[in-house]
């Protein structure tokens, strides 16, 4: 999936979301426009993967409703720097860069490291 | 005899819409079952349909390109935007204006009202200004209002007067915004409670003839949240307004008759059934009229309201204990000739609920020159909040409306009973604060954010403070003996279902209170516990409605 898909797989988990917290009543039509306003706002098209993340953390500082989504993309984006870690770890190891492939372990843990594009 | 036209039968309510009991009763659904109000079933439509997410979001956004919708395939059927904004051969560019139009109109307005209430400049031409301006905002607020209320329609060669589809239902614009068709069922309830005479025939009264040509004519009509059953089908009480006109020759007359007319129409007990089968009883409670006790009654009767009995009003008097320990009497003929605040108040009873019923009633009594006898009335206008079973044009009521004089005081009024229930000082309630400010926005022409703030009326918080405010009236009924267990062990079981889906402090510790047992229910921690809910909801509603509460700010501090 590249990343149009995904910014658009995001739009539509909001739109579940918006659409059965309104049939619960646990949401009202106003409520659903301000979200989608913001939405608009902070997921442009043909932003990249560490800007749909830097985008969604935000959702939920302003739009409790939207934690499931920014809790799903944080996983994704959490498994997708996982994978480019061990691979660039290994490659590291291999090379035997062990102080190198520490550090790189560390700033993985510490969420120092994005995804490059 | 009431002279109003209209369709001499209907159906009552199969319930108060107040309460929403569990999912068997018809009138009253779980919120899953509930309707979905207009805007947000056009949202749920919208994403049902599919489609590019992002076009979806910037729909309900509204940031869409009007052009861009225009021009989407939509196989010979007119898109949804351009069926909403379009009206007969009005273009979008010319609702868009319209719009702008009517928004500018009611900056004036409000404008006018703040110089009039100020009392700055040239207060009489402001006054001119606003009754002109008042009178022009009526067809773009209906063009507005029409798209809230679709069942809204001008009559026919009457100014200012609207009605609801086909029903014989009448009010203000301001007034039937919030009136459904549902309402004409209370038609039967109005019927019953209306104050009816013997007209243009003479009376004979305490064995005199009374002076001919003595005239009364009567409506009765529905208001406050009774009348808003669009926005508030959850309302704690069931409130009627009479305006009756009395023709005398002079005030003990024109009281004499107000007080035979009371006689004839109070009964303990009114049962009223409609063509379904449908039943309300209204158990009378009492009767205020005539003000506070005369001066020379007893120390513990200083400052009380003189309270009558069926008994009392049937035979004509009241009596009372005196300073010199004498018993006295008040006739009614003589509370009738300055009766301040006329009100009846019962105890509705029905299969499902137990419902406070308050009838008040206005009276203006004059002679044959027009000059006043006997006027009760408040000043405020309550055309803005009444709907009419019937043409209200006799009693120049919708006239209220655009009388700039009663349009401020009644802006007035609303602006300080939210400031009223908006402060932490033992009269904080949200729920009325919101209630009062959704009428101020009405009446200003604030539809949208009147719109937006009309969704908290139906929450969990406006159904358990209903319901907490009915027990009340369960307990009303049971001291006067009244059986009631059915509906309120159907009260309780509706109120502990809402109680039990938060897990909030203040609802568990309501729930505890109803667990204790039916016999032993603690009323007064109840209510305040109810009024906590409802001000903690209304808190969080306004949170989450960052518009409304920025309005409701600026209210507070002007």
């Amino acid at each position: 999936m590249d990343t149009e898909e995904y910014r658009k797989k995001i739009e539509e988990e909001i739109l579940k979301i918006i659409e059965e917290r309104l049939k619960s009543h646990q949401m009202d039509a106003a409520r659903a426009r301000e979200i989608a306003k913001y939405i608009l706002n902070h997921l442009h098209p043909h932003i990249t993967l560490n800007q749909i993340h830097e985008a969604v953390q935000s959702f939920d500082d302003h739009f409790s409703e939207l934690v499931p989504v920014v809790f799903e993309v944080q996983k994704d984006y959490d498994e997708k720097i996982k994978q480019a870690v061990a691979n660039h770890v290994s490659k590291l190891l291999k090379q035997g860069k062990i102080t190198e492939a520490s550090n790189l372990l560390e700033k993985a843990l510490n969420r120092q490291v994005k995804l490059k594009e | 005899m009431s002279t109003l036209e209209g369709p001499s039968s209907g159906e009552l309510p199969s319930a108060p819409k107040p309460e929403a009991p569990a999912p068997k009763t018809p009138d009253v659904k779980s919120p899953e079952a509930q309707p979905l109000g207009e805007p947000e079933k056009e949202i749920v439509e919208r994403i049902e349909k599919d489609g590019d997410p992002e076009s979806v979001l910037e729909d309900i956004a509204g940031t869409r390109d009007q052009e861009a919708i225009l021009k989407q395939p939509t196989n010979g059927v007119e898109s949804e935007e351009a069926t909403k904004s379009s009206t007969g051969e009005e273009t979008i560019e010319e609702v868009d204006q319209s719009k702008a139009e009517f928004s500018r109109l009611n900056e004036n307005i409000i404008a006018l009202v703040n110089i009039i209430e100020k009392n700055e400049g040239d207060v009489e031409k402001a006054k001119k200004i606003l009754t002109d301006l008042l009178k022009a905002r009526e067809s773009l607020y209906l063009l507005v209002a029409s798209a809230m209320n679709p069942d809204i329609r001008p009559v026919n060669g009457k100014d200012h007067i609207f009605q609801i589809g086909e029903t014989q239902i009448f009010g203000s614009i301001i007034a039937v915004l919030d009136a459904t068709p549902s309402l004409a069922s209370h038609k039967v309830l109005a019927d019953k409670m209306i104050a009816e005479s013997n007209q243009g025939e003479n009376q004979t009264l305490t064995g005199e003839t009374l002076q001919p040509k003595k005239l009364v004519e009567s409506a009765i009509v529905f208001s406050g949240s009774s009348a808003q059953d669009r926005i508030q089908p959850y309302g704690a009480d069931i409130d009627m307004a009479e305006h009756i006109r009395i023709e005398a020759d002079t005030r003990q007359a024109a009281a004499e008759l107000l007080a035979k007319l009371l006689q004839r129409n109070i009964e303990q007990t009114i049962e009223v059934t409609d063509g379904r089968g449908n039943t309300i009883t209204l158990h009378f409670t009492e009767m205020k009229a005539g003000g506070n006790f005369p001066s020379d009654a007893a120390e513990t009767l200083q400052g009380q309201k003189l309270r009558w009995s069926v008994d009392e009003v049937k035979q004509g008097f009241k009596e009372y204990q005196t300073q010199d320990d004498r018993i006295a009497r008040i006739t009614l003929a003589q509370a009738c000739q300055d009766p301040k605040m006329l009100k009846i108040d019962y105890i509705g009873v029905t299969p499902e609920t137990v419902v406070e019923v308050t009838k008040v009633s206005t009276v203006q009594a004059r002679n044959g020159q027009g000059n006043i006898l006997i006027d009760n009335s408040t000043g405020q206008a309550p055309a803005f909040q009444e709907v009419y079973f019937g043409d209200p044009t006799r009693f120049g009521l919708i006239e209220e409306t655009i009388d700039p004089d009663k349009f401020v005081a009644y802006v007035e009024a609303m602006k300080n009973e939210v400031q009223k229930y908006s402060q932490a000082n033992g009269h904080l309630n949200r729920m009325k604060a919101a209630k009062r400010m959704y009428n101020l926005l009405k009446s200003q022409g604030d539809l949208a954010l009147a719109e937006e703030l009309s969704h908290v009326f139906t929450s969990d918080a406006a159904t358990i403070y209903q319901l907490v405010d009915r027990l009340g009236m369960v307990q009303e009924a049971q001291k006067r003996g009244i059986p009631v267990e059915i509906q309120e062990n159907q009260m309780v079981e509706r109120l502990q279902g809402l109680l039990r889906e938060s897990s909030n402090a203040s609802r568990q510790e309501m729930l505890t209170l109803l667990k204790e047992g039916r016999s032993n229910l603690d009323l007064a921690e109840i209510t305040r516990l109810g009024l906590q809910i409802s001000n903690e909801e209304v808190g969080n509603f306004l949170d989450q409605h960052p518009n409304i509460k920025t309005r409701l700010e600026m209210l507070l501090t002007s």
